[in-house]
């Protein structure tokens, strides 16, 4: 497992520097970091906005800058210089993931935990009263716009706020802007503000994960082995969990993986709506400041995690099913 | 099997349809109607005394801003409105400030007078309190004057300051009376020279990180010269630029201000400001001040009823001000047109439309189809078709270099007709010029067609979509095609980058209390923000004279000559004042809208919780 691990990453190093080449062209081509300081009033002077191409690399030719990018990456670890003043890239994109893996664990395990349970139990009890409760309240999620969502549990946060004379909810930020002393107090404030957000992203992740579950389930219930393993006489728990459920996740896998990339590449709206500063929020900033190196970071960023994710879950059907040999 | 089917699909509608009902009920109890809020509103008899109250000592405010803090110095070109937020309370003092009504006064706790003594050779005495001093116990004196000059002066091409209007006129800047007296004398008349030495730098920390502090102008123009137009500085001059970008990437050292930094995390999430002990001017009242970025200034209202910001200034927009509206009595709020306007420009570089040179421009047909287009423009119904719908105030702009606000604003747009929506008019105009093809397709006299043209706006801004959809249904009745297009890069299409250029582009000037010095570089021939390439002897010439002129009248009277050619040349179009709007617990006292470049932040050192009130964190 270890070789094949070592292999796959291997092989995804050539298809991650093409793929910086790609983006390096579309950025460079889509992000010019001279817009800000174009319309500045009073304006710049001409010599000033000169000193600021060189600044920016943006007098050298464009395979050059892409040179220097990638040794720069390569060679020392950088992302390249910002264009944005006391900015450091490394710092803020290391800052953002660590923003973004606090949402994203705590979202991630709420949610399969859920979508496991609710999945199995309505496998096992189709079309029971239960059945069509989380069926109903399933899709109603999965219809559910984030922002409108999350719009409304801040509201009703806010009531509950207001009805209790408490604070229990707050509808901003990763902690507070100056967070009580001491590890607990800090640990609780966090905890606090982690509430809606995860909340938020928790039960909309879990919806389509429920379904998949379920009908993963569903399929898995009706095999062949599932029948003979209840012929050998095994317990009924040791039918469900030992060969139905540890079947039943495949497929659960693969699209949790995919889902787990793509919150750790920052889910925009919910950060955005919460201002939490993670990978979604650099994004956005990285466009708007036109700032093409943030731009680079984060986008590499993104497809290590795609890569890693990917093998993750390839490494789990080994694990889930022995008759998979990963070679 | 079919049965339970059919019975499991009528259990899930009537279930879906019980949650949905729920989720209606629950989001229109959400959205309940609330006691109003509070509107204090500005008008130009109140703009410097709105919500003045008696205020107690102590207590802390959390401001909510929408950029992340990264430059730290106010004279750096890359700094943003919300860094100027967050700066003003530990501000880096200045001789003047402007007040809410944008007069300019005397900073009266710093400064102990600043007069101008000679208007030949122009010379400026500026007296500094001798109690006022940096919160290290440095005096503020003339060596902090001496410094912002240099940085500013232009001289170096490699130092990225905002600025160097009126500092380049300056041949010298002299200390006396133990540094608390400054002199400054310039080499070319500078008549807003109130606009100078605003926020002061610390030379002393300056110093540290580099500045040579016995360097004077003639040797940094010297060294600069000696590089030749090189990129990268060397010696005294990356010195001295060393010790400017000390002051972009370091959260302030010292303070002038009521207020010091004690907290900036790196990340620029938030910056934490106590009061300044060594604090020698009035108030100071409140104990602590935070601003915090949040990322989505529709977010702010719900952040402000939840007491998680005290002060939100976000730009007003429909939704949100209906949500702070409804937000009850623990809010009060105000709007009031600010010093930021929208316009529609025309590129003359278009030879459908002018030419590069002034006779180009000038030709009869092409002021008269321009003339025409403006008049035919409705700005009325563009303004309740945007910015009318969260304010019934907002009316159109009638000047281009004054804002109702200023003591020399007359109107000079709609006595010609431009902005009056009338068809009829913009018709006359263009038959009088021998148009033909009129509400068809329109025909220059000699016969060849006006070609279509292309309009932009900025790409993701609602309000100038509708703007740009207004003017060409109204350009399309003139028998004139108008083809909107947005632009990704405002800064690309007004420098006119291939495949970003314009015919017509709308976007907005942030003015200043300064109109002469603040728009020289709009009108006049060549200079850098005359994006449209408008050209005319007779403005470059008016320009020149009120440049030089120290008398208020004759400047405005100068400036408004220029605003009457610009109508008669017809080459822009004010629309409207954007508003500006501040919302804040209903507790603090002496928070005020300021639209001028000192922001609302400009009398932190004045805010604090009104007296009796309970203050929600002390």
């Amino acid at each position: 497992m270890l070789v094949y691990s070592v292999r796959r990453l291997i092989q995804s190093i050539p298809i991650l520097v093409a793929s910086t080449f790609v983006i390096f062209l579309m950025v460079a081509s889509s992000v010019d970091p001279m817009t800000p300081y174009l319309t500045k009033k009073p304006p710049l002077s001409a010599a000033q906005l000169d000193s600021l191409r060189v600044k920016f690399g943006l007098t050298k030719p464009l395979l050059q800058r892409y040179w220097d990018w990638l040794t720069g990456l390569v060679l020392h670890g950088t992302f390249g210089s910002s264009t944005q003043t006391n900015y450091h890239i490394g710092q803020q994109l290391g800052y953002a993931m660590e923003v973004t893996l606090r949402l994203v664990v705590g979202t991630i395990l709420i949610a399969l935990i859920l979508a496991v349970i609710v999945g199995v139990v309505t496998a096992v009890r189709q079309y029971s009263k239960l059945d069509y409760a989380t069926t109903t309240i399933g899709f109603l999620f999965l219809s559910l716009p984030t922002f409108w969502f999350a719009v409304l549990l801040k509201e009703w946060a806010i009531q509950f706020n207001e009805a209790t004379g408490t604070h229990l909810f707050d509808t901003l930020w990763e902690s507070s802007p100056n967070p009580p002393a001491g590890f607990l107090p800090q640990l609780g404030d966090a905890a606090q503000h982690m509430i809606l957000p995860v909340v938020t992203l928790a039960l909309l992740s879990y919806a389509a994960w429920s379904r998949f579950q379920r009908a993963s389930m569903l399929e898995v219930l009706g095999s062949d082995y599932m029948r003979l393993a209840r012929a050998k006489g095994l317990s009924p728990f040791r039918v469900m969990f030992r060969h139905g459920l540890r079947n039943a996740l495949i497929p659960l896998t693969t699209q949790v993986a995919l889902d787990t990339a793509a919150l750790l590449s920052g889910a925009v709206i919910t950060e955005t709506i919460y201002s939490w500063r993670g990978m979604g929020l650099f994004f956005i900033s990285s466009i708007q400041m036109a700032d093409p190196n943030s731009v680079m970071a984060w986008l590499l960023v993104t497809a290590v995690f795609v890569i890693v994710m990917n093998l993750i879950a390839d490494l789990l059907y080994a694990v889930l099913d022995p008759r998979i040999r990963l070679a | 099997m079919a049965k339970d089917r059919n019975r499991g699909r009528g259990r899930l509608t009537v279930g879906m349809a019980a949650i949905g009902a729920l989720a209606l009920a629950f989001t229109a109890a959400c959205s309940s109607s609330k006691a109003s809020t509070t509107q204090t509103s500005a008008n130009e008899n109140t703009w410097n005394t709105i919500n003045t109250a008696s205020v107690k000592d102590g207590g802390t405010v959390t401001v909510g801003i929408e950029k992340q803090l990264g430059d730290w110095n106010p004279l750096d070109s890359s700094i943003s409105a919300d860094q100027v937020y967050a700066l003003d309370g530990v501000y880096y003092a200045g001789a003047f400030i402007s007040d809410p009504d944008g007069s300019v006064v005397l900073n009266t706790n710093t400064m102990a007078s600043a007069t101008l003594s000679s208007t030949s050779p122009e010379t400026v005495v500026y007296k500094i309190k001798p109690g006022a001093v940096w919160s290290d116990g440095t005096p503020i004196d003339a060596s902090d004057f001496v410094y912002d000059w240099l940085v500013n002066s232009g001289t170096d091409p490699n130092m990225l300051n905002a600025s160097s209007t009126g500092y380049n006129d300056i041949s010298s800047v002299v200390g006396s009376d133990g540094g608390k007296t400054v002199t400054v004398t310039f080499s070319t008349a500078f008549p807003d020279w109130k606009s100078l030495f605003g926020p002061l730098l610390p030379a002393h920390i300056a110093a540290k990180h580099g500045y040579d502090e016995s360097m004077t102008l003639a040797q940094l123009t010297a060294d600069v010269k000696a590089e030749n137009g090189a990129t990268t500085s060397t010696g005294a001059v990356l010195q001295l630029e060393n010790s400017f970008n000390y002051f972009s990437n370091t959260a302030p050292p010292v303070s002038s201000g009521p207020y010091e930094v004690t907290n900036a995390p790196s990340d620029g999430s938030s910056v934490t400001e106590t009061k300044n002990p060594k604090w020698y001017g009035d108030g100071g009242h409140l104990a602590t001040m935070v601003f915090k970025y949040i990322a989505d200034a529709s977010q702010e209202p719900t952040a402000l009823q939840n007491g998680e910001i005290n002060v939100m200034y976000p730009q007003p927009e429909t939704d949100l001000v209906t949500q702070v509206k409804g937000m009850g009595s623990s809010v009060k709020y105000q709007i009031a047109a600010g010093y930021e306007w929208e316009h529609f420009d025309f590129n003359l570089n278009s030879t459908a439309l002018g030419g590069k040179t002034e006779s180009a421009q000038e030709a009869a047909d092409k002021v008269a189809l321009r003339t025409a287009m403006l008049t035919a423009v409705d700005r009325k119904a563009i303004i309740a078709r945007t910015v009318g719908l969260f304010d019934p105030a907002s009316k159109p702009l009638n000047s281009r270099l004054f804002i109702p606000q200023q003591a020399g604003y007359t109107d000079n747009i709609s006595k010609y007709g431009l902005g009056s929506g009338s068809s009829s008019s913009a018709e006359s105009i263009l038959k009088k010029a021998g148009f033909t093809g009129i509400g068809t397709a329109l025909k220059y006299p000699d016969g060849t067609a006006v070609p279509a043209l292309t309009m932009r706006y900025t790409s993701g801004n609602s309000i100038r979509q509708t703007e740009c959809n207004l003017f060409a249904s109204e350009m399309k009745a003139l028998g004139i095609t108008v083809n909107v297009e947005t632009t990704s890069s405002l800064g690309k299409s007004l420098t006119h980058a291939a495949g970003y250029d314009y015919d017509v582009i709308v976007f907005a000037w942030v003015d200043t209390p300064f109109p002469n010095s603040g728009n020289y570089s709009l009108y006049v021939t060549g200079q850098g923000q005359n994006y449209g390439g408008y050209t005319s002897a007779q403005v470059d010439a008016l320009y020149k004279t009120a440049s030089s002129s120290f008398d208020t009248a004759t400047v405005n009277s100068d400036l408004n000559k220029i605003d009457n050619i610009l109508s008669q040349d017809a080459i822009t179009l004010p629309l409207y004042q954007k508003d500006q709007m501040v919302a804040y617990d209903s507790t603090l006292g002496n928070v005020r809208i300021n639209s001028t470049a000192q922001e609302f932040t400009y009398n932190v050192q004045e805010w604090g919780y009104v007296s009796g009130s309970a203050s929600p964190s002390s």
